[in-house]
């Protein structure tokens, strides 16, 4: 969702709580928003300004509708590779769910953050993690980036440009509660 | 598919009588056929995901097809199991939908494009489930 999306999606829902808590107070008693709206629909200037709000809200509405549907097909950022019957397209949050699998299966290493990115020479990636205390981080942080390359060249069949690894923070361990 | 009506594709006359394949057996036929391969989890929905989710079970879903009198061309959407060789998948897939369309409509198949939106993890919810013995 981009950032008119999201403006148009709080606008929306800004509106509707408004109107809806005037509502509930119409309900329990409060008339004057109904003299008000009665005394609009007799001014034609404030009616139109009235019916504007409305088509405004009305077109907002809509787009907010729009937008709830379309949540799968976007099409997404990603790689493609040539197949003998036409194009394979991978999209990065594929990519970014492959590292993420893999670099959590590494002992030590929490909260994965995978940032993929289109360098001159292909497709790199930042991967942003947390550590246990206690942990190597060089060593992890080269095995994590060996783990992440061998993994990616023999599922996708491509090899990563870079592989930048952030230690970000250490994490807390939980200790089990049981046994 | 996306918002696609009952497009006639392919009509034939016979001796007695027309035949006609619409779009939407076209967009069946490549969706089964694909959902057939090892290390497909899955078609990722569209349009036809949203009416799976209102109870109308669709058999079309994450299926695209581009139609002219004698071709087609088809776009599949999928979602690959974890650990799979995802090219290899993918051009699995293509070889099998093109052999069941072409061998069910007589269509030629000039392009199977495939797009990988997701990955399937198929432990996931079973390690949340037991936290304990």
């Amino acid at each position: 969702m981009n950032f008119v999306d999201r403006s148009i999606l709080f606008l929306y829902g800004f509106v509707t709580v408004i109107l809806l808590f005037c509502f509930m107070l119409v309900v329990l008693g409060w008339h004057l928003p109904i003299i008000y709206i009665k005394n609009m629909l007799f001014d034609v200037q404030l009616r139109t300004a009235l019916f504007a709000f409305l088509l405004v809200l009305f077109l907002l509405g809509l787009r907010v509708v729009v937008l709830s549907l379309k949540t799968q097909h976007k099409r997404d950022k990603g790689i493609s590779l040539e197949g003998e019957l036409g194009q394979i397209n991978v999209t990065f949050d594929t990519i970014t769910a492959l590292i993420k699998r893999v670099a959590g299966k590494i002992p030590g290493v929490k909260e994965v953050r995978p940032v993929l990115q289109a360098y001159p020479e292909g497709l790199g990636v930042e991967v942003v993690v947390r550590v246990l205390p206690d942990l190597n981080i060089p060593e992890t942080s080269k095995r994590l980036q060996e783990e992440i390359n061998s993994y990616i060249q023999e599922s996708l069949g491509i090899k990563l440009s870079r592989i930048k690894i952030k230690v970000e923070d250490i994490a807390q361990e939980l200790r089990p509660r049981v046994e | 598919m996306d918002g696609r009506d009952n497009k006639l594709i392919r009509e034939e006359g016979t001796e007695i009588g027309s035949i006609k394949i619409s779009d939407e057996v076209v967009a069946v036929i490549a969706g089964l056929a694909a959902s057939e391969i090892p290390g497909v989890a899955g078609m990722s929905g569209t349009l036809a995901g949203i009416a799976e989710k209102l109870g109308m079970k669709s058999m079309a879903k994450g299926v695209k097809v581009e139609v002219g009198e004698r071709e087609t061309a088809i776009d599949l959407y999928i979602i690959v199991e974890y650990g799979v060789r995802i090219p290899d998948v993918a051009s699995e897939v293509q070889q099998a939908v093109k052999k069941a369309v072409e061998s069910m409509t007589g269509l030629t198949v000039v392009e199977v494009n495939v797009h990988v939106q997701g990955v399937h993890f198929p432990a996931e919810g079973k390690e949340e489930e037991i936290r304990v013995k």
